[in-house]
């Protein structure tokens, strides 16, 4: 019972920094990832709502299965985690009310909210898993951030194509790959038995997005570009693993079946909803969205 | 104050805000899903476009409670450790369920509503609304299993120092938590009844799109009808759980009188509606009539947060009744920081509230062509092109 509930949490955990790490990497590069920002937008529009519950769902099973957990957790990082309720309300804002009205002076105070509010996300994870590996938060934030803006990157190249995000892709990689896995060891210098071996595995998938990245375009790119995405959303997962890591010993103690009877068997309902939206919106983004 | 009572404050001020949003949600996704049903199976042109209008302001108002919302979410972990750590058994389950059971649904297919609108075949679009719709009540029903579990505690025993489920069947038929349900979503309807109307009176004051309007008022009259008398009896007969102490609070007592008060004006206006339905003409030429259903609009709003005062303040001093002290279950924590969450969350509450107000406004008042949502081809004027 243990084992599968900790393999449910990590599920929800794991599935929250790959699908919304691409949207709020694509928030983080706003204004570098194309002329027409709503068109940018329009990349992750189908998908933001769908991800972020992602999160929502963690936070709810934490609660219900391992409070001592979630007590410990939110003890250690308080700070860090009410930064990031309220930089993910403020990107959340952002989005959503962008497109309600016209207007260059609204539209500049919607943008910097969904810029500023994807960074503080970013980094206050960096942070907040950066105290659990033992005190390093602000390098481990460099690495996060990295990780984050790459994976959104790779995600507008996918969606939107052009020349921009590729570009801006094959920047972001350089410098995650130069600063933020030297961060990563920094952060975790405590634990270099854990986190050495996380660090090699991470530098070498983001060589691979590199390597694929680097290529000109040309026939066959988008099977390509899907690959790349595939690494980087690999790489991300390095952060919720060095969190897992290092987390503390827990057990259910008890209890809980109910939650597990009841949510462990809706999982692949919830899987192929979602399946179902990322296949109707699978294609290049071609108009402006609703936001 | 103390860290304790800053504590409470925050929580009150982040549930009641999040509890306005859900009203509204709550109420109108109904109204839009049976709009949307009609649109779909009458083929009359102008259900679809008050599908795209009350739409437009239902998303608008979704999306603002959501982000509050996510605050509510995380406040258990942040500030009530002592809740989740005795209880997580009986209150974690139902607060999970709610999660993944009911949100986590509401927002896939939300999203897919809203953006997948000219991507779907229109009945698929049509059950997407009804399970966001479903959903929506599954998580109204969830929450208020945990919260009558806080006010009724029924079906845990004691094991150590931990409460779990003796009886999962006593945990989820709570009356504590039904009967609130029942209240709760006839208010629902109340106060998406009565935006729906107000917001077509005021079109109607100044003859614009009178089919469009008329059909409207109607629909959000009809539904007032139906919620007003339900909405006093799920109140009334909750009264055996609410906790008042012989009324020697004034908050509480305050607060029911409000609610009282308000819901007996909703009840004169909702006999005038009775009258006039049935004479198309009449409800048209009422002038008097359109502005009283005018300005009753925020009226809900007062009663049904005035209600929650009164059912959630006469718990205190108890978390769960009679079982967890509120002293015992707070984050024992510095008052600054307190002080600081609770300073930042009142001015960006207070932003949320008036930006959407501000918005439901200027879309209510424009009308349904404006509506952006469901615009196939959305005509994109390309903006200012800043250059960096």
């Amino acid at each position: 019972m243990d084992t599968f509930a900790f393999f449910l949490l990590g599920f929800f955990v794991v599935g929250y920094f790959v699908l919304a790490g691409a949207d709020i990497g694509v928030g983080m590069l706003l204004p570098f990832l194309g002329r027409d920002r709503r068109l940018t937008l329009a990349a992750i529009a189908p998908f933001f709502l769908g991800n972020e519950v992602w999160l929502v769902a963690s936070a709810g099973l934490l609660t219900a299965l391992f409070p001592v957990l979630e007590a410990d957790l939110f003890g250690r990082v308080w700070g860090a985690l009410v930064v990031l309720v309220c930089a993910w309300m403020l990107r959340d804002m952002g989005l959503w009310l962008r497109g309600r009205r016209e207007g260059p002076v609204w539209r500049k105070i919607w943008d910097a909210a969904i810029v500023a509010g994807s960074w503080g996300v970013a980094a206050s994870w960096g942070v907040a898993i950066g105290v659990l590996l033992g005190g390093g938060g602000p390098l481990f934030a460099v690495t996060t951030c990295g990780l984050f803006a790459l994976h959104g990157a790779v995600f507008a190249v996918v969606r939107l194509g052009g020349e921009a995000p590729r570009a801006m892709a094959r920047w972001v990689v350089r410098i995650t790959l130069l600063a933020g896995v030297p961060c990563a060891v920094g952060a975790g210098a405590g634990e270099l038995g854990r986190t050495a071996p996380l660090a090699v595995a991470l530098a070498a998938v983001l060589a691979a997005v590199w390597g694929v990245l680097a290529r000109p375009g040309g026939t066959g790119g988008r099977a390509r570009d899907g690959w790349a995405l595939a690494a980087s959303a690999l790489a991300i997962t390095a952060v919720p693993l060095l969190g897992g890591l290092n987390l503390p010993d827990v057990s259910l103690t008890g209890g809980a079946t109910l939650t597990l009877a009841v949510t462990g068997p809706l999982v692949p309902v919830l899987v192929a909803a979602q399946a179902w939206v990322w296949w109707i919106f699978r294609g290049r983004v071609e108009r402006p969205s609703y936001l | 104050m103390s860290t304790l009572s800053l504590a409470r404050s925050l929580f009150a001020l982040t549930a009641g805000t999040h509890f306005l949003f859900v009203a509204l949600t709550l109420g109108l996704a109904t109204l839009v899903a049976i709009v949307q049903t009609r649109a779909v199976f009458g083929g009359d042109a102008v259900h679809l476009r008050m599908v795209r209008f009350w739409g437009q302001l239902y998303v608008i108002n979704y999306a603002v409670g959501i982000v509050t919302g996510l605050l509510m979410e995380f406040q258990f972990g942040l500030c009530w450790p002592g809740l989740t750590d005795r209880a997580r058994d009986v209150f974690g389950a139902p607060l999970a369920m709610e999660t993944l059971v009911a949100f986590f649904v509401e927002a896939t297919f939300l999203g897919l509503w809203i953006f997948g609108w000219d991507r779907l075949n229109r009945h698929a679009h049509l059950a997407l609304i009804w399970i966001v719709t479903l959903t929506a009540y599954a998580s109204a029903y969830f929450i208020l299993v945990a919260n009558g579990f806080l006010n009724h505690p029924v079906g845990y025993v004691r094991s150590g120092g931990e409460l779990r489920v003796d009886s999962a069947g006593a945990l989820f038929t709570n009356p504590a938590a039904l009967l609130p349900l029942g209240h709760v979503l006839s208010g629902a309807f109340l106060t998406a009844g009565f935006f729906m109307a107000a917001v077509s009176s005021w079109h109607l004051l100044r003859s614009r799109e009178p089919e469009f309007y008329r059909r409207s008022l109607r629909i959000g009259l009809v539904s007032v009808l139906l919620a007003v008398l339900p909405t006093a009896a799920f109140g009334g007969v909750q009264f055996p759980y609410v906790h008042d102490d012989g009324g020697v609070r004034p908050l509480s007592g305050l607060s029911a009188d409000v609610m009282m008060a308000a819901w007996a004006w909703m009840f004169v206006v909702a006999l005038m509606a009775l009258v006039k339905l049935p004479f198309t003409g009449w409800l048209l030429r009422g002038r008097i009539f359109l502005r009283v259903v005018t300005v009753t609009l925020p009226l809900p709003y007062v009663a049904m947060l005035a209600g929650w005062i009164y059912r959630e303040t006469g718990r205190q001093p108890w978390l769960i009744y009679g079982v967890l002290r509120t002293e015992d279950a707070v984050r024992p924590m510095g008052h600054g920081a307190m002080l600081a969450a609770i300073t930042g969350v009142t001015v960006l509450f207070a932003a949320l509230v008036v930006v959407n107000i501000a918005l439901l406004r200027q879309y209510a008042r424009r009308g349904p062509d404006a509506a952006a949502l469901g615009r196939s081809e959305i005509a994109a004027p390309s903006e200012p092109v800043p250059s960096f």
